[in-house]
């Protein structure tokens, strides 16, 4: 997975569960808590219109500086294997260039605006 | 804005109090304040013939073997320290036991005053707070890491206290999650580690959102459930993590000051001198740990039955802490 905890199925269960049985709160709580249930609603959303180019993207870019072909989860857990393992310390630039390409496909699908200019499309 | 609670608790409570402070006490105005990530905080009265008592009670809700944060009797141990010391820390009461039925937790006196980061930070009637926060700030950590790390001697075995990157790549590994920002940010602060300093008793969690304000300053600095021995470094660079400045990025200590006015009031007050680089190093530290409690969170959301929409956002979240560390290591913020 490119995408972080929590999946999609399961922040709409959550915000299912929030509306079903959590809005017995003090009105400054349900406010909060219906704010963070909307961004959470735009994650969705996001991830639904983005999410396959993203990880395509994502793909590609570990296969070009892993020199391997292999699942998404498998080519994310090997390069962070190898980063644990200081297998990328004589090209730390490059994988912290990867590492920021990645994040930045999260980022896009958490809150686009959080990305400093020349990261947004 | 507060909420009154009445609860089953409310009968445990009220019977800790009266282990105490004898039968004839009573409780009243009972208020949970926020629901804190690991702690939950209950203000209330104790009321005793003629006269009442504001106090608090606090009670880890966070129970892991694991769990990145101190049992409350260390909590209060250390604040009992800060206390003997003068600093401005809410004084602790007393310490709820097995028979209170109060779980992990402690009492302390309250003491008033505004956390919410986005009122210390904008409101008007906190203009003159603001500008004393800083010099305030460095005065309390310079009197704190003062102290002798022998009188908290309790804090050496935890991992933080010998290796606070070790520490987090533990607790980031037992969330099973793989995050490439992280392991790439990790193996920056293993090779970049600062020169080894004197160790001092560290708060560790000072930051805006943890202290309270007056209209003239700081009242009392609270959540005590982090701190252990380090490198004083290490406190002032999560004061200045670029997360605790809500948005006000050009005010790198915590949303209200610059780092070098801080930096001439720590000295000023008997801190030992730290450099830019030094400071720099810990603020990318207090991304990457900023990162790992949200990954918990999540881990915590999704598996150990904390389901809340708060926690959701955590995990999500992770990804923004993530670009803002790395976009440090690179060099494009401060």
């Amino acid at each position: 997975m490119l995408q972080d905890r929590p999946s999609l199925p399961n922040i709409l269960a959550t915000v299912r569960e929030f509306l079903e049985h959590g809005t017995d709160t003090s009105p400054a709580q349900l406010r909060f808590r219906a704010q963070v249930s909307a961004f959470l609603i735009g994650v969705v959303e996001r991830e639904v219109a983005l999410g396959l180019d993203l990880d395509r993207q994502a793909r590609e870019a570990l296969a070009g500086f892993l020199g391997r072909v292999a699942s998404l989860d498998e080519m994310i857990d090997m390069f962070c294997r190898e980063a644990r393992a200081g297998d990328y310390d004589q090209r730390f630039d490059a994988a912290l260039e990867l590492a920021m390409a990645l994040t930045i496909a999260k980022v896009k699908v958490v809150k686009p605006e959080h990305l400093a200019p020349q990261h947004r499309d | 804005m507060p909420t009154a609670i009445m609860s089953p608790e409310l009968g445990n409570l009220r019977r800790s109090m009266r282990r105490r402070f004898g039968d004839a006490v009573e409780i009243d105005n009972v208020l949970i304040p926020t629901m804190g990530g690991s702690n939950r905080t209950m203000l209330f009265d104790l009321i005793e013939g003629g006269t009442t008592r504001r106090l608090v009670s606090r009670q880890v809700t966070l129970a892991a073997a694991e769990s990145p944060f101190l049992p409350a009797g260390h909590q209060y141990r250390a604040m009992q320290v800060a206390v003997k010391h003068g600093l401005a820390v809410p004084a602790p009461v007393f310490e709820f036991d097995a028979a209170d039925g109060m779980g992990d937790g402690f009492v302390t006196e309250f003491t008033a005053g505004e956390s919410l980061p986005k009122r210390i930070l904008q409101d008007t009637k906190f203009a003159t707070a603001r500008e004393n926060l800083p010099g305030q700030l460095a005065e309390f950590l310079a009197k704190l890491h003062a102290i002798d790390p022998a009188e908290v001697a309790f804090l050496e075995p935890y991992i933080e206290s010998r290796d606070p990157v070790e520490a987090f790549r533990r607790y980031f590994d037992l969330y099973r999650e793989a995050h490439p920002a992280l392991e790439v940010a990790l193996r920056w602060l293993e090779q970049h580690r600062p020169k080894p300093r004197r160790r001092s008793f560290l708060h560790a969690d000072l930051r805006t959102g943890n202290f309270l304000i007056g209209a003239h300053g700081l009242n009392a600095v609270l959540d005590w459930e982090c701190c252990h021995i380090g490198a004083p470094a290490e406190d002032i660079g999560w004061l200045t993590t670029r997360s605790w400045r809500f948005g006000n990025i050009d005010l790198p200590v915590g949303g209200f000051g610059q780092r070098e006015d801080f930096l001439a009031a720590y000295r000023a007050a008997g801190g030992t001198p730290i450099d830019a680089e030094e400071i720099r190093y810990w603020e990318i530290f207090g991304l990457l740990r900023w990162a790992v409690y949200n990954v918990m969170q999540a881990y915590a959301h999704v598996f150990s039955g904390r389901s809340s929409v708060v926690f959701a956002a955590c995990g999500r979240n992770t990804s923004m802490i993530e670009y803002d560390l790395l976009m440090s290591i690179a060099g494009n913020y401060r």
